[in-house]
């Protein structure tokens, strides 16, 4: 509950404060989403595959978003940037969908 | 990268039906455990950026399909308008100060007053002027030059800075000069002109230049088919503007009265 | 050993070889703009300076001109050409022309271009107006009408829709003589073409602003500077 609170309450904040993205930050911040969203729809199929820790997924989401800006920052620097991008959220988007698939079936048995 | 959570893949689904479900309705109705409190805090940062980003993807719409290229040209024009005014400002209090200084300050009125006249006189075409710029001539073998390419190359010029222009050598353009298709061919000012088409424009060379070969630009939209035409600009340091116009009263415009 | 010397040397000479093509990606485009707005607003500033400037410094002008026969001679040269050129803030009659996009435009065709407003420029004075403005920005032998992203911008400034083009000149012959020229033919098939919006008006009295900026700083007057 108090999960979905959080959500909730970050995206309302987001909307109301309406921050400037720094632009050093700009590149970096749509794959940390991507690699956050993949660290809590494995926690979420965890959870309900009844194996979950706080801990865990504390350290998963932190390395997640770390390596995903630390791969684009090296792409940068290497000139492959949109390439390895790319890379990235393709790896990443196949696990959020098989996560989803597993959280899928906890939820509806289909 | 290290995996997301997962157990082990096996886990029978007849056992799991009940309690994925179960634990889900659980946690609901489960009172605050360190737990959850960890993952709120962590979906909160994520609902955050994720608001944040989508509406920053969303701003800058401005400059949306404008290649670099584009910013670019914007960025020098603006920072040459940049100049221009920074000039201007330096220009205007000089001339304040020296006003309230010189002992002399009807002669100083005086002289400034001439020297703004001389600036009107150049924008308004009654005297000659001279000055570094280009000489742009375009060939027409095909006569498919028309008033929308010449109206363009106006106004490109413009947007460069050109400070004084005169076509064909017999039209000088001012504020008030206005393109018009004639029987014969392109009226300027109620002039008739006839290609190869001659405009000298007085200004900074380079930025002038740079400014009609843009992609799409004045020299495209002349060489490019159905025109084929030809365009080749020069950059000088002396472009004589010789033509001048008579000074006109003007009927309807009047100007306000100061208190 | 020697694999990890020569993949360490690959990876610094790629780096340096992108540090060097550094303009051409995302961010340097999120730069440009970011350094677009900030130059805008620089110039904006100076603008506002500049007008308030000039008002102090005329005011002096006058001061001293007045004083003696000659001053007042090229004071009166000064409002001749100052209404021509756009130096004067100036009234009269004439007529407003609003424009604007199709009310449900989808593309640019809808739209109201510069190349559009350009048009419609050339064709009011070539109808014979002699004082324009639009959304209060005067037009003079140095402006351009142009376009910087979505936005038209006369004079360097971004305008906003609808384009409210004050016109001063004759109101009686002004709208007969534009539907006669090409531009303002043109004008005319647009709004029954595309649906574009376009309200002409005549008025009985106009007031235009004076002009932003009118400085030379290459062209100089070929006859001897007294």
């Amino acid at each position: 509950m108090i999960a979905g609170l959080g959500l909730v309450v970050g995206i309302l904040v987001g909307l109301l404060l309406q921050p400037d993205v720094p632009l050093w930050l700009e590149p970096y911040l749509p794959i940390a989403v991507v690699a956050a969203l993949d660290a809590v729809f494995g926690a979420l199929r965890a959870f309900l595959d009844g194996i979950f820790d706080d801990k865990v997924f504390v350290v998963s989401f932190v390395s997640n978003v770390l390596i995903a800006a630390l791969i684009v920052y090296l792409g940068d620097k290497l000139g492959v940037g949109g390439q390895l991008s790319t890379g990235v959220i393709v790896v990443l988007g196949i696990r959020i969908f098989s996560n989803v698939a597993a959280i899928r079936r906890h939820l509806f048995h289909a | 990268m290290p995996e997301g959570e997962t157990g082990t893949d096996n886990s029978p689904e007849t056992t799991d039906e009940v309690t994925g479900r179960d634990r889900l309705l659980a946690s609901l109705r489960r009172p605050i455990s360190r737990g959850q409190f960890t993952v709120g805090v962590l979906l909160a940062a994520v609902g955050f950026a994720s608001a944040v980003q989508v509406q920053s993807n969303e701003r800058d719409d401005d400059y949306e399909g404008v290649r670099q290229e584009g910013l670019i040209q914007l960025l020098d024009s603006l920072a040459a308008a940049s100049e221009r005014a920074e000039n201007e400002i330096a220009q205007l209090e000089q001339t304040r100060s020296s006003l309230r200084n010189d002992t002399d300050s009807n002669n100083a009125a005086l002289a400034q007053a001439r020297q703004q006249a001389d600036v009107l006189s150049i924008l308004a075409g009654t005297v000659p002027a001279v000055g570094p710029g280009v000489i742009i001539t375009v060939k027409d073998p095909t006569a498919g030059v028309g008033i929308d390419q010449l109206l363009n190359g106006l106004e490109e010029l413009r947007d460069a800075g050109a400070e004084s222009i005169e076509v064909n050598n017999s039209v000088r353009v001012v504020a008030q000069t206005s393109l018009e298709d004639g029987d014969g061919g392109i009226l300027m000012d109620g002039q008739q002109l006839a290609p190869p088409y001659t405009i000298e424009a007085i200004g900074d060379p380079h930025t002038l230049a740079q400014a009609l070969d843009f992609t799409g630009g004045f020299t495209d939209g002349i060489e490019d088919p159905p025109v084929n035409g030809e365009v080749s600009v020069e950059e000088t340091d002396v472009v004589e503007v010789a033509t001048i116009r008579e000074p006109q009263e003007p009927e309807y415009a009047q100007p306000v009265e100061e208190e | 050993m020697v694999i990890l010397g020569l993949f360490g040397l690959l990876v610094a000479t790629a780096a340096i070889q992108t540090s060097r093509n550094a303009v051409a990606d995302q961010g340097g485009r999120k730069e440009l703009i970011s350094q677009i707005e900030a130059r805008r607003a620089d110039v904006d500033a100076t603008r506002e300076q500049i007008v308030s400037t000039r008002t102090g410094v005329e005011r002096l002008q006058t001061q001293y001109l007045d004083a003696t026969a000659e001053g007042r001679a090229v004071s009166t040269r000064l409002d001749r050409l100052g209404v021509r050129t756009g130096r004067l803030a100036v009234e009269g009659p004439g007529v407003r022309v609003v424009v604007d996009d199709a009310p449900d435009a989808t593309g640019s065709q809808q739209e109201v271009l510069d190349k559009d407003l350009q048009k419609l420029v050339n064709a009011l004075w070539e109808s014979g107006a002699e004082a324009i403005s639009i959304n209060g920005q005067r037009l003079t032998n140095l402006s351009a009408i142009r376009h910087a992203g979505s936005a038209i911008t006369v004079n360097y400034r971004s305008l906003a829709r609808p384009y409210v083009v004050s016109v001063i000149g004759d109101p009686d012959s002004i709208p007969a003589r534009f539907v006669e020229t090409t531009h303002g033919a043109e004008w005319l098939d647009l709004q029954a073409a595309y649906g574009l919006q376009f309200d002409l008006t005549t008025e009985e009295t106009l007031t235009l602003p004076a002009a932003n900026r009118l400085d030379l700083r290459h062209a100089m007057s070929a006859t001897d500077p007294r």
